[in-house]
């Protein structure tokens, strides 16, 4: 193939048609350090213009009257005073499509994983900056977006084109989280399943591997595209990763497809722009941040979007992680982050510690647009789940001074300490919605109350397997009705008796 | 900070450009106690760099004309008397890495790349 491009290119010039010396415009660097370059010339460059210096692309990001600010994305050694910078006529774009699945590239979309070129793939390009979907392209959330842990689909439903935060401490599950609900997708039938997209921002390659492998193992790296920037890598390829992937996922989103984007993680990400808008001189703020940080990543999630019928319905989800210093949510991206999203899964050290695995709470935890999303077989167990919950967390909070109680209310305690448990839910074991929907309804009915504590998770486990053998036709109405209706009802009670579960007055 | 650097060497130039002989030197001191007194002494080293490129351009802007070998006394003739008519100042510059051909580099801004080496990166952009 190369051999025949060289000679079509070698007889061209001796026709004297294409190789003639084309004059360019170009500039020369001045000064370069810490990944950011001053370049004298290049009178006509664009902002957040690709331009490309000693074979490494820079991207165009400060327009001065003698000088201009760009950062390098690659390494930056190499460069030296003086050395040409050539302009690329194109704003800087990532590669879209369908072989980007079950890949690993770094946030240029060059492939990280080994497993060949992505060249010729049939791939187009889209800019990393786009607008956003307008307001009559919109279409408010209607569907769900499964993530298979019972508390947050039951508490805090999330839909499909919605911006629904995660945040919460170093260490206590965000990205298992995240990881868990794209291994969910697998529950989704393959016409409506999503597709998923993992930028990892600033992390270690180490983890990133180690997920991929998991991924890779359940099957669900198929419908997955990763996006890494690790820990090493120049910051600004930290800074556009996220963007990056979003493009990626918006061509599917724009092909009527549906799509979900983690962002692991936007406390990083700021970092990063703030490290490249502190080199390029520009006036910090509050804590050092630019003054333009909210609109970053206001302008990054409002691309996730449910696209009205007309633009083909698709969909982009967005689950952006937030990580906290000692549970601060009142620090500068916490908060900017919390009021740009749909809501938020807020995650706490305490309940970490306690064993309560995930750790939402679900007390601060939100889900603004999510509720309309939800199924109605789900809704009919999660708007009485919550209500025990809460009553709950309510009197176990006073219970601590109380000696004794009186019969209702321990009642009400113990049923809330047992669906406190029924909420615990292993890593990479997300179960789907008809199977939570059985289990929550036979926790808020009582089924569970005479059974001991610590033989909870223990029941729960037998009774999904007595489900899956005899109960299939139950599972089934559920899934495919996705309604709870009171013939099922009344079918899963009787299951149960027969399987030996007894439901306390 | 270097837009100010490239005040003071715009300053220095038209002044020197108007003066000669002795009343140079003692121009050249004056503008030593200005900076002292301005407290931008410590921009002096740029101010120097940024004198140095304007000097060298103060007839009008260089053409760089870099070859692999020297050029033909006709050839650079050739050359200086075409870039003339554009208000460039021709300059040869030897650069072995290019093969063959000629670049010619104007001003700071424009590059005309007729080299082998020049070629061949083109080529090696195109196939990648």
């Amino acid at each position: 193939m190369a051999k025949e491009f060289l000679v079509d290119i070698l007889k061209k010039e001796l026709e004297g048609k294409d190789l003639a010396p084309k004059g360019e415009e170009i500039g020369k660097v001045v000064s370069v350090g810490d990944g950011v370059l001053q370049i004298e010339g290049l009178p006509n460059v664009m902002f957040s213009e690709m331009v490309e210096v000693a074979g490494t692309p820079a991207l165009v990001l400060n327009l001065e009257e003698y000088t201009l600010g760009a950062v390098v994305l690659g390494k930056d050694t190499g460069i030296k005073e003086g050395d040409i910078v050539r302009r690329t006529g194109k704003v800087l774009s990532v590669p879209v499509g369908e072989s980007l699945l079950g890949r690993v590239v770094n946030p240029l979309g060059i492939p990280l994983d080994g497993r060949g070129s992505l060249a010729q793939k049939g791939l187009s390009s889209l800019p990393i900056e786009r607008s956003a979907p307008s307001v009559m392209d919109r279409e408010s959330v209607n569907v769900s977006l499964a993530t298979g842990m019972k508390a947050v689909d039951a508490a805090i439903p999330i839909g499909r084109g919605q911006r629904e935060l995660i945040i919460g401490d170093r260490q206590i599950g965000k990205s298992a989280l995240a990881v868990d609900t794209i291994v969910n997708q697998l529950n989704e039938p393959e016409a409506s399943r999503p597709v998923c997209i993992y930028v990892a921002v600033g992390q270690k390659y180490s983890k990133v591997a180690q997920m991929v492998k998991e991924l890779q193992d359940r099957g669900a790296m198929d419908y997955t595209i990763v996006v890494a920037a690790g820990a090493s890598d120049p910051v600004p390829l930290w800074f556009i990763a996220p963007f990056a992937g979003c493009s990626m996922g918006e061509y599917f989103r724009d092909k009527g497809k549906d799509a979900l984007i983690v962002y692991d993680d936007l406390s990083k990400h700021a970092w990063a722009w703030r490290q490249i808008a502190l080199l390029l001189r520009r006036p910090p703020g509050r804590e050092a941040y630019p003054g333009d940080i909210f609109y970053l990543h206001s302008r990054l999630l409002e691309r996730a979007a449910k696209l009205s019928k007309a633009k083909g319905g698709g969909s982009l989800t967005a689950l952006p992680i937030v990580e906290t210093q000692l549970g601060d949510v009142s620090a500068y991206i916490p908060t900017n982050v919390i009021s740009i999203t749909d809501g938020q899964i807020y995650l706490e050290t305490d309940l970490f510690a306690k064993g309560q695995r995930p750790a939402v709470n679900i007390g601060l935890s939100v889900s603004r647009v999510g509720s309309s999303a939800q199924t109605k077989a789900m809704k009919k167990v999660a708007s009485k789940l919550k209500l025990e919950l809460a009553q709950y967390q309510e009197l176990a909070a006073f219970v601590q001074f109380a000696q004794d109680l009186d019969e209702a209310t321990r009642k009400k305690i113990e049923r809330g300490a047992r669906l406190m448990e029924l909420l615990k839910q292993d890593q990479y074991a997300p179960l789907p919605m008809e199977q939570q929907v059985c289990l929550l309804f036979c926790a808020i009915a009582g089924y569970f109350d005479s059974i001991p504590m610590e033989k909870v998770r223990e029941s729960e486990k037998r009774l999904l397997d007595l489900l899956q053998a005899k109960g299939k036709n139950i599972l089934e109405a559920i899934r495919e009705t996705k309604d709870f209706d009171e013939k099922t009802q009344s079918l899963l009670t009787a299951a149960l008796e027969d399987y030996g579960f007894k439901a306390s007055a | 900070m270097q837009n100010k650097a490239r005040l003071y060497a715009a300053v220095l130039l038209s002044s020197l450009q108007k003066a000669s002989g002795s009343e140079l030197e003692k121009r050249a001191k004056r503008f030593r106690d200005l900076l002292k007194k301005r407290g931008d002494l410590k921009l002096a080293a740029n101010i120097l760099q940024e004198f140095k490129k304007l000097w060298r351009e103060r007839k009008g802007k260089i053409a760089e004309v870099q070859s692999a070998k020297p050029l033909l006394r006709s050839q650079a003739a050739v050359f200086r008397k075409k870039l003339q008519k554009q208000g460039f100042i021709f300059e040869n510059k030897v650069d072995e890495s290019a093969i063959g051909g000629v670049a010619v580099l104007l001003g700071n801004e424009y590059f005309v790349d007729n080299t082998v080496k020049g070629k061949l990166r083109k080529i090696g952009s195109m196939i990648s």
